[in-house]
């Protein structure tokens, strides 16, 4: 395995990687910490990322994977994640406005099931496409866009009664 | 454009806030879209991240130095493991090189030999030393579905890691994992488990969940059937060259099977026109690696990767057993049942029983016909059930069959009541004891 390809490969996914992780965690903390060891396991395990058909789709499972295993630890619901527990350290990122962003985007899907909630934010956030969802949550491609339609047409009605209030 | 295409449209675009002149003209006329798009785009924007998530400066320079850290560790453990074999094999050499040299044909430093003769040899070796293994660690990559069963391949699918550990004394037990599907074996029974319908289940040492890779955990086995193939099949070509400390050996094998329809061609091992690159050790014969590639219209595509084998590690009974998620228990396989309604009819009947039934939200009255939603978990299962609710069938055509396949297959073309159609093929099987009609995999 080339260790420069390697390197390309960190810098052309590490950003969008944790964002995924950090909207799955609501920790920046960990989301970086699972960003590092998915690529410390794939190098590990020799995955060489110029052989792969799809090295996005592959980091994004990895990552998904991942962040389950994190929840699993910390006995949380992957989606609906104890505020108490958001952790966030960055140089860069003011921490309160970080905090807040989570908060406010997971409240909007708190309304709506989990499951319907995990495609909403892969296709909004993370800009994934279907088939790309389909295959990091292993469910068939028509299974993730009725998920994502009940899950949008649910928080419509609700912004459509927001409004009419 | 009417409404509902509007909406269907609205779902699947890539960008809100840019969409078609068609769209843009159904909204002029339209008011109810008109604000259903308007309530979209400010929902799409509250959900959008305001604040853009970066890693710190130093993010890429931490990682690269932990990687160059085990990189590092990496070489001097290979190295030390190289000196162990070097001196194990070295009585062994000397004896081989002479037994190889007098019986390839070799007289060059890259000999390129098409003998089906010299590939006879190193299957006889192979098979002398696997015949004295007591146990076997196997990685490799697969391209195929994580949850899927282990006969299936895909070339659209990305690699999936699977490994393999195999006792052959004691209790022959084994263990064949991937991400979302593990079988194991414990002497007595064997284990299935699919993680993500949450199905754990007890059957019997007769059953078979690792369909080809049967093969895997009797590598022997696969040299045996190769010595088979090379003193009787005229279809099958070898090439043997050898390179650095290697030889390596190319097998080219045709499918085996009924291909009239084609549907399962290139599909799995079995039903493929392949290339099988084995690579051995020159020293001592010993199989490092197998690459197999499926041969369509002249390109070669890897489908399977072994690239790291390691014989007589010492492994215990927590090697082979597999770890359940949270909640998920074992439970005893279905018997199969004797329910009427599916037997002495055409697999297409089946089929069409099964649509009607599910339609109707009626998986009561067919879980003869499919016994593995009974033990699926309670999320999975409402999912499917709310999924396939209302569906209509659009046709069910005559049921075919394909290469190695020992079931039928009927096309059917179905419509969710979203509007969304899809149309694909049932694999029926009815070769059980009581020639009961069954689903086989997934719809």
């Amino acid at each position: 395995m080339n260790i420069n390809n390697f390197e390309k490969t960190i810098n052309e996914f590490k950003d969008n990687l944790l964002r995924f992780a950090f909207y799955r965690t609501g920790s920046y903390e960990n989301a970086l910490d699972i960003t590092q060891e998915v690529f410390i396991k794939c190098f590990e395990k020799n995955i060489d990322f110029t052989n792969l058909e799809n090295p996005k789709s592959y980091l994004y499972k990895s990552i998904y994977n991942a962040c389950i295993d994190y929840s699993r630890k910390q006995k949380i619901n992957t989606v609906s994640i104890d505020k108490n527990s958001l952790n966030i350290r960055s140089n860069e990122l003011n921490e309160i406005e970080i905090s807040e962003e989570y908060k406010r985007i997971d409240a909007i899907l708190q309304k709506i099931p989990d499951e319907q909630a995990e495609i909403v934010r892969l296709r909004i956030i993370d800009g994934l496409s279907f088939k790309e969802i389909a295959k990091i949550i292993d469910i068939p491609v028509a299974t993730a866009k009725s998920r994502f339609k009940y899950g949008i047409n649910k928080l419509k009605t609700f912004y459509k009664e927001k409004q009419e209030v | 454009m009417d409404c509902k295409k509007f909406n269907e449209i609205l779902l699947e675009i890539d960008d809100i806030n840019s969409i078609s002149n068609e769209m843009q003209e159904h909204i002029r006329k339209c008011e109810t879209c008109a604000t259903d798009y308007k309530t979209t785009k400010k929902m799409y924007d509250d959900l959008s991240p305001k604040l853009e998530i970066k890693t710190p400066d130093d993010y890429t320079a931490n990682l690269m130095s932990k990687i160059e850290n085990i990189n590092s560790a990496k070489k001097t453990i290979n190295k030390n493991r190289f000196g162990f074999w070097k001196k194990i094999s070295a009585i062994a050499a000397v004896f081989l090189l002479v037994f190889f040299i007098s019986r390839l044909d070799f007289n060059n430093k890259t000999p390129l030999i098409s003998s089906a003769n010299a590939a006879e040899n190193i299957f006889m070796h192979s098979i002398s030393f696997l015949n004295n293994i007591k146990t076997i660690y196997i990685k490799f990559k697969v391209k195929t579905l994580p949850q899927d069963n282990f006969e299936y391949l895909d070339a659209e699918c990305n690699f999936v890691e699977h490994t393999l550990v195999k006792e052959f004394a004691g209790k022959k037990q084994w263990k064949i994992e991937k991400p979302e599907r593990a079988v194991a074996f414990d002497g007595k029974q064997k284990y299935l488990y699919i993680k993500n319908v949450g199905l754990a289940e007890i059957g019997s040492a007769k059953n078979n969940y690792v369909d080809w890779m049967k093969r895997l955990l009797n590598p022997k086995d696969i040299f045996e059937n190769e010595l088979t193939n090379a003193k009787n099949s005229k279809s099958t070509k070898y090439e043997i060259t050898e390179k650095d400390n290697l030889i390596i050996l190319n097998v080219f094998s045709k499918a085996k099977g009924d291909y009239t329809n084609p549907y399962l061609k290139n599909t799995s091992f079995g039903d493929s026109d392949s290339k099988t690159v084995y690579k051995f050790s020159k020293i001592d014969t010993i199989l490092q690696s197998v690459k197999f590639y499926i041969i369509d219209k002249n390109k070669e595509n890897l489908m399977l990767d072994i690239s790291e084998i390691k014989y007589n590690l010492p492994l215990s009974n927590k090697d082979f057993e597999i770890k359940l998620a949270d909640g998920i228990k074992w439970h005893k396989e279905n018997k199969i049942p004797n329910d009427k309604t599916f037997i002495g009819i055409t697999s297409k009947k089946a089929a069409e029983i099964f649509f009607n039934s599910i339609s109707k939200g009626d998986w009561k009255s067919i879980s003869a016909f499919y016994p593995d939603f009974d033990e699926m978990s309670e999320n999975a299962k409402t999912e499917i059930i709310n999924d396939y609710k209302g569906i209509k069938i659009i046709y069910l055509k005559d049921a075919f069959k394909s290469g190695q396949y020992p079931g039928e297959f009927v096309p059917y073309k179905i419509q969710f009541t979203d509007g969304e159609i899809i149309e694909h093929n049932l694999a029926l099987r009815n070769d059980n004891e009581n020639k009961i009609w069954q689903l086989d995999g997934g719809f």
